[in-house]
């Protein structure tokens, strides 16, 4: 009885300490001390196979990795950081890139986002180092998170080769996902016309942030995009194949002139990769 | 009386291993549930197929 005495009482110091022992210190986001709410600050890859991730985007995107525990690393290109990678093994989960988007209040995001129909998928958590963190669901189904860094925003500057290029929302309904997101974040509504295309986004601290896209099929289901700038579009799609990713747009001579293709890893998550010429 | 006895001590030991099980189990559950994404389970929304093609896709690169 002395035995299942003590083993209680390590069950219940594990059950109440864990939560904070077990998320470990990270570098912050960035050391800018300034906020830019409405961007995406940083990206975190769900999956369930983190050395299988790790194989793949490395050789993908040269990026490298290191790991903080064995189950989150960080990814860093050209030495700086610009993401991290988080092993879960839930049962029928795939990988998904989650955008963290800078907001004011993460709690007051999540309560904005439940009073608006949307769901809480994971509540507010603090992770030493990085901030204030929460995972959510868009009133649309669209999963992506918010944070309050802990010591302010990277700032705004060009996208280089095999970094974060842009985000959009592809939904049912723009105009729902348009008015969701400004009541999340300090957007305004803009819109413009380029090549014959009417294209509309969101903006923040006077910068285009996320565009917004009507699904092309039911098929789809509402889902953040992130895309990656590369070097040679054909080429990436070519390596994607080799490393047993799956292309699910080949690129077209009527799409951005064969510039743009959308690729997902082995393990599902999507991407869209795109050359950009300035 | 003796048997009775023993049997009754083996059933208790059984009782007691179940239950330090089940403690182990509880506590394994608990530090898993802590970690940053534990319990997120995304269905994939992408999917193969000619379902992509928008004219607007990519256009954002731009601005």
């Amino acid at each position: 009885m002395r035995l299942t005495a003590l083993s209680l009482s390590i069950l219940v110091v594990v059950l109440t300490a864990g939560c904070a022992t077990q998320l470990p210190e990270v570098p912050p986001i960035s050391e800018s001390g300034t906020y830019i709410p409405g961007k995406v600050v940083w990206h975190d890859l769900v999956t369930p196979d983190l050395g299988g991730a790790k194989a793949y985007y490395g050789q993908l995107f040269g990026w490298t990795f290191e790991n903080v525990d064995d189950n989150y690393a960080l990814i860093r290109d050209r030495g700086e950081l610009i993401g991290g990678m988080a092993e879960v093994k839930s049962h029928d989960s795939y990988s998904y890139w989650i955008p963290l988007v800078s907001v004011t209040d993460v709690d007051r995001a999540v309560a904005t986002t439940t009073a608006a129909g949307g769901q809480r998928i994971v509540k507010p958590f603090d992770v030493p180092g990085r901030g204030r963190v929460a995972v959510l669901e868009d009133p649309q189904g669209a999963t992506f998170a918010v944070v309050r860094s802990a010591q302010g925003d990277p700032s705004d500057r060009e996208a280089t080769v095999n970094r974060w290029l842009w985000h959009e929302v592809w939904s049912d309904d723009v105009d729902r996902s348009a008015a969701f997101y400004s009541s999340l974040a300090a957007y305004s509504n803009a819109h413009t016309e380029i090549r014959d295309v009417d294209y509309r986004y969101l903006e923040s601290g006077g910068e285009p942030r996320v565009g917004l896209l009507k699904k092309g099929d039911p098929e789809i289901g509402t889902t953040w995009v992130s895309y990656v700038r590369v070097a040679d579009v054909a080429a990436t799609v070519a390596k994607v194949r080799a490393l047993g990713g799956v292309v699910l747009m080949e690129p077209r001579d009527d799409l951005r002139h064969g510039s743009v293709a959308i690729i997902a890893d082995p393990k599902g998550a999507g991407l869209v990769v795109q050359e950009v010429e300035r | 009386m003796r048997k009775g006895m023993k049997r009754l001590e083996g059933r208790e030991r059984v009782v007691r291993r179940g239950f330090l099980l089940l403690l182990v189990v509880l506590a394994f559950a608990g530090v898993s549930g802590c970690s940053t994404y534990a319990g997120i389970d995304i269905g994939a929304p992408m999917k193969v197929g000619p379902v992509y093609i928008n004219p607007s896709i990519g256009v954002g690169g731009y601005l």
